[in-house]
């Protein structure tokens, strides 16, 4: 199988004011491709971390975490921009939305930031709305959906510039448990349809369900 | 009460800069309300004391005017009830030559004296002299003089030394009896090179022949007497003399009311834009507040309890910026009256008796108090509002409420504001011009979400192709932002103010040079008895290329029926008037031949003030009050003109001369082919015993443009000022912004947009804020413009607005530039914050 994302001796400390905090030691995983991961611990065992260090979204403090076989804690602000854009898609526990943009403008962030031009996504965003069901919602803004649905508008923004991985932190946790059900058929979908590596950041058994691989954290070590 | 009390105080102090603006507005407003009110006093003062120096205790004076048989008079000795005494003075002028070394140095030969002659003992009972050296034991009288110490150090001059004087053309030699500090009646004028010595009365009277006589009579009453009736008593008695009070409670007023009234509408902006600050920063912190509030109410406090914190909390803000405002007001008062001292036209200074009363400064801490306490009372009110259970579980959201009544009220208001100066005139004008200013402006505030929304739909599609995506993105971000709307909204008020006050003090600028570009000539001479033989020696003199008579009176002339005098009436000769005045004439045809008509009969043309003020049309009549009587004269025309305020009529001087019974002229024009200075030096040398004096049209210019630039300063720096806290307000609105919007930008930040693009995005938002606060501000300078015409009216001044374009630009780029600047450390910051303690943000 071919490995998509590797980490490699990675360490991540954090001070809490003079505090020094080790969050992450010695962590060693590879991820292949098409695989759907969930990553579960406790609270505070540093899973949520791991999986920011993997999207790019931090640097760790010693390590490596390599995409697609680059290392990108090595890559400047821009590069590792244009990876958060093209290669990983990122669902979070509270959606996070820009809730002054209507459903299809949020969707199309990746794409405006990678300086294209909407118009030549409109086939594509018609697709992936159809996927997450919100087509008679494009025009609304965040705060008139429900969480399910602003959820699924998170799982399309992911889509949109049709990256190989999805990072998604506690995709559920702020949802109904039917809802829930229905985020994580679409994430499924998504992973067997679509070929997605998904990697999600869970402490329900529930959710993991869903996936083919746990990787369990605890006390900023690995296991499986 | 303790905790309460020490919660406030953390709260205050805990956001350092948010406090330092509320603070900051607070204490500007009770300043600059303080500095405003302030000068009303300081003015009359400064006025009167400057009356005072000249007059003493004088409550009366009695001089010559044009009519007078003489120069000079005889005091009438028999005593009037009420009258302590009059003193008499005898004015002369007299040359020193400078030692030849000295003029060497200084490239003048002589230095002029104004002589004036009283009798000492008299003089000291109501204006005395302040002698720093004096001949111990020796009367004053026979040849002594006393010099003041600026001229004895100037030329080494000691008590006994004798000092040679040319005096009515011949030299004369004169003992220095004392040294006097220039102050009171020795007090030094650079501008008008006037220095005083003081002769004995008798002494300088002889050497004019008229001993016995005065020029002027300095009366002196006695304690609680009625001036007027005395007034009119000696009026009758001195009939063919002036007899008037040296200046009357009203015209200080009205003096004063001039630069008070002004500076209390730019305060009123800066109370405005800080009263816009603390609401908006107060909404800020009662949303902040709302979990310790939650938890308070949770445990027992009632409404009003957790309200008292928040106001408690408003008025520490306005307590500290009182007693700070107060401070600093006493110290603006300071600087405005000393710059309102300097008087251009003499080029000295005034001295300046600062009037801090008790009760004016109980007034700005009390607005301080009031302006916090008004200005955080909506927020406070909204958050009491707020339910228990909403407050605990944090479940409040921002209700979009239906805003369309603000756009409603906006039409009113904006409505109002135009209407308001153009109905509402005369003795009103100056409240209405400061309501309708108000009202414009918070209707401009109410169209700025509807404005910007317009203009965002522009820079839209403009900003993809220039910027690209990022500035897409950037114009979205703006449409709900509070804070930028917020920004836009400081911009607006700041930069129309600055625009007003730029453009009028401008456009006056113009207007003076414009008024004296019509003078085609380089000098205006007064001299008493001028005629046409004056005329002819002037010719004859060197560098003198042509003169103009002008019958004219300054006193004015009434119009029967009306309440209005015009204030300057001048008989002219038909044929050689535009020789020597650009006569802009508001009509068809040829101006010459429109003056040649006031020939014809008894006809009329006046300016276009007087023109509005009393409603004219061609062919109306009016009736004026000559001096022979009331005459009927035929309004034949209009012109435009700036002189005496546009308060200006002309008629024929054939029946000028017949109808104010007058053969001398009031003033003659002089064109040069040499210095103005050097040709008026000579003329004055020349008539120096009928008391000629003038000033050349170029230092006019200058004085009367000095005179206003000076008031406009202050002016400029109220502005200033207002813009000043404006641009605090939009710091703290954009760190206010950035913290508020940690998240959003973190979403994005988490999407692939690089530290690179968050810049570029947060640049163009502030860009565009500016842009937009700068477009606007220069609507709502032009809104406030609109009205300056009919409030200078009212005061009888003709002002003709000048828009300069540059003014426009400098608009656009300082909103621009400020709203970036003051974005450039947030954006910074934000753009280098962590994505997951951003995207974590609550």
């Amino acid at each position: 199988m071919e490995q998509i994302i590797k980490v490699v001796d990675l360490y991540k400390t954090f001070f809490l004011g003079e505090i020094q905090v080790e969050v992450l030691k010695n962590i060693n995983l590879s991820i292949n491709k098409g695989e759907f991961i969930t990553i579960m611990g406790p609270s505070g065992s540093g899973k949520s971390t791991l999986l920011y260090l993997m999207g790019g979204l931090d640097n760790p403090t010693d390590g490596k975490i390599l995409v697609n076989g680059s290392d990108i804690s090595i890559l400047s602000d821009k590069d590792q921009s244009v990876m958060r854009r093209r290669i990983i898609g990122f669902v979070f526990q509270f959606y996070n939305l820009v809730p002054n943009l209507t459903v299809e403008e949020n969707i199309m962030l990746p794409v405006l930031l990678d300086g294209r031009q909407i118009k030549e996504y409109q086939e594509k965003l018609d697709e992936i709305l159809d996927i997450v069901e919100l087509s008679n919602r494009k025009t609304h803004t965040p705060r008139e959906l429900s969480g399910g649905q602003q959820q699924r508008v998170a799982i399309a923004r992911a889509l949109i510039n049709d990256p190989d991985i999805i990072l998604a932190d506690e995709p559920t946790g702020n949802l109904d448990s039917k809802t829930s059900e229905e985020v994580m058929n679409l994430l499924q979908q998504i992973n067997r349809v679509k070929g997605k590596t998904i990697v999600q950041v869970s402490h329900s058994l529930e959710a993991a369900r869903y996936g083919n691989r746990i990787i369990n954290v605890k006390d900023g070590r690995v296991w499986e | 009460m303790k905790i309460i009390l020490k919660y406030i105080l953390e709260s205050i102090f805990e956001k350092k800069f948010r406090t330092f603006i509320i603070i900051f507005s607070v204490t500007l407003s009770a300043a600059l309300f303080f500095a405003s009110n302030g000068m009303s006093e300081t003015m009359k003062n400064l006025y009167e004391e400057q009356f005072r120096e000249q007059i003493g205790k004088a409550d009366i004076l009695i001089y010559p005017n044009q009519n007078s048989p003489s120069n000079s008079f005889k005091i009438k000795t028999e005593p009037i009830e009420g009258v302590k005494f009059i003193a008499g003075e005898v004015v002369a002028s007299g040359r020193y030559k400078l030692p030849e070394r000295k003029a060497l140095e200084s490239k003048i030969k002589w230095e002029t004296l104004t002589l004036r002659g009283f009798d000492l003992k008299e003089l000291e009972k109501f204006n005395p002299i302040n002698l720093s050296k004096s001949a111990v034991g020796k009367a004053f009288e026979g040849n002594h003089i006393i010099l003041s110490s600026i001229f004895a150090d100037d030329y080494g001059f000691d008590v006994g030394d004798t000092i040679d004087l040319e005096i009515n053309g011949e030299s004369r030699k004169f003992i220095v009896w004392a040294i006097a500090r220039p102050t009171g009646l020795f007090k030094y004028i650079p501008q008008s090179n006037t220095i005083t010595a003081i002769m004995p009365i008798d002494t300088l009277a002889s050497l004019f022949a008229i001993k016995g006589r005065v020029n002027t009579g300095y009366v002196v009453l006695d304690e609680g007497v009625d001036k007027d009736s005395i007034e009119n008593e000696l009026a009758e008695m001195y009939s063919r003399y002036t007899v008037q009070k040296p200046f009357s409670q009203e015209e200080l007023e009205t003096y004063s009311q001039y630069i008070t009234v002004p500076l209390l509408m730019m305060t009123t902006m800066v109370l405005f834009i800080s009263i816009f600050i603390i609401y908006s920063t107060f909404k800020v912190i009662t949303v902040e507040r709302l979990p310790v509030i939650g938890t308070f109410r949770s445990i027992g406090a009632t409404r009003q309890m957790t309200d008292a914190i928040l106001i408690g909390e408003s008025l520490t803000y306005g307590i500290i910026g009182g007693i700070f405002g107060d401070i600093l007001g006493i110290g603006f008062l300071y600087i405005i009256a000393n710059i309102m001292a300097s008087d251009p036209y003499i080029g000295g200074k005034m001295n300046v008796n600062i009037n801090i009363s008790i009760f004016n400064l109980l007034q700005s801490f009390l607005l301080a108090v009031v302006v916090a306490l008004i200005s955080s009372w909506i927020p406070i009110k909204r958050v009491s509002k707020i339910s228990i259970k909403d407050l605990v579980l944090n479940t409040t959201e921002a209700k979009s409420r239906n805003k369309s009544y603000k756009l409603f009220m906006g039409i009113i208001f904006i409505s109002l504001g135009i209407i308001i100066p153009r109905i509402i005139q005369d003795s009103y004008a100056m409240v209405a011009n400061i309501v309708s200013i108000l009202l414009s402006t918070i209707a401009l505030i109410m169209f700025i979400p509807y404005i910007s929304k317009g203009f965002l739909k522009v820079f839209e599609k403009a900003f993809a192709t220039i910027f690209g995506n990022e500035g897409t993105l950037a114009v979205k971000n703006i449409k709900d932002n509070k804070n930028i709307l917020n920004n836009i909204s400081l911009l607006t008020i700041g930069i129309s103010t600055i625009l007003m006050i730029n453009t009028i003090s401008n456009s006056v600028g113009i207007e003076v040079l414009n008024a004296y570009k019509d003078w085609k000539f380089d000098i205006m001479l007064f001299v008493n008895g001028a005629n046409r033989n004056t005329e002819q020696v002037l010719r004859g003199m060197d560098g003198v290329i042509g003169t103009y008579g002008s019958y004219e009176t300054w006193e004015g002339v009434n119009v029967v029926d009306t309440q209005y005098t015009i204030r300057y009436l001048q008989g002219i000769d038909s044929k050689r008037y535009e020789d020597f005045v650009g006569f802009n004439y508001d009509g068809k045809g040829n101006p010459k031949e429109a003056l040649q008509k006031l020939d014809d009969g008894r006809n009329i043309m006046v300016a276009q003030m007087v023109r509005d003020e009393l409603g004219l049309n061609i062919g109306d009549e009016i009736v004026l009050e000559m001096k022979s009587g009331d005459k009927t004269y035929k309004v034949i025309g209009f012109y435009e003109s700036l002189f005496y305020n546009g308060s200006y009529g002309i008629i024929s001087q054939k029946y000028y001369k017949i109808d104010m019974k007058e053969s001398n002229f009031g003033s003659i024009y002089i064109k040069t082919s040499k210095n103005p200075d050097e040709v008026l030096y000579a003329i004055q040398d020349k008539f120096m015993r009928q008391g000629a004096y003038g000033d050349t049209i170029s230092n006019m210019t200058k004085m009367n443009y000095d005179s206003n630039n000076q008031f406009m300063i202050i002016l400029k720096a109220f502005s200033i000022l207002a813009m000043l806290i404006g641009i605090f307000g939009v710091f703290n609105n954009y760190t206010i912004s950035f913290i508020e919007r940690q998240r959003s930008i973190a979403i994005l930040r988490s999407v692939g947009m690089s530290k690179k693009q968050t810049m570029k995005m947060v640049m163009i938002e502030a860009l565009t804020g500016g842009l937009v606060g700068g477009i606007v501000g220069i609507i709502g300078g032009l809104q406030m413009l609109s009205g300056v015409p009919y409030l200078v009216k009212a005061m009888s001044v003709p002002l003709k607005i000048h828009y300069t374009g540059i003014f426009f630009v400098n608009s656009i780029v300082g909103a621009i530039i400020i709203a970036v600047v003051a974005s450039i450390s947030p954006g910074i910051k934000i753009s280098k914050q962590s994505i997951i303690e951003g995207v974590k943000y609550e």
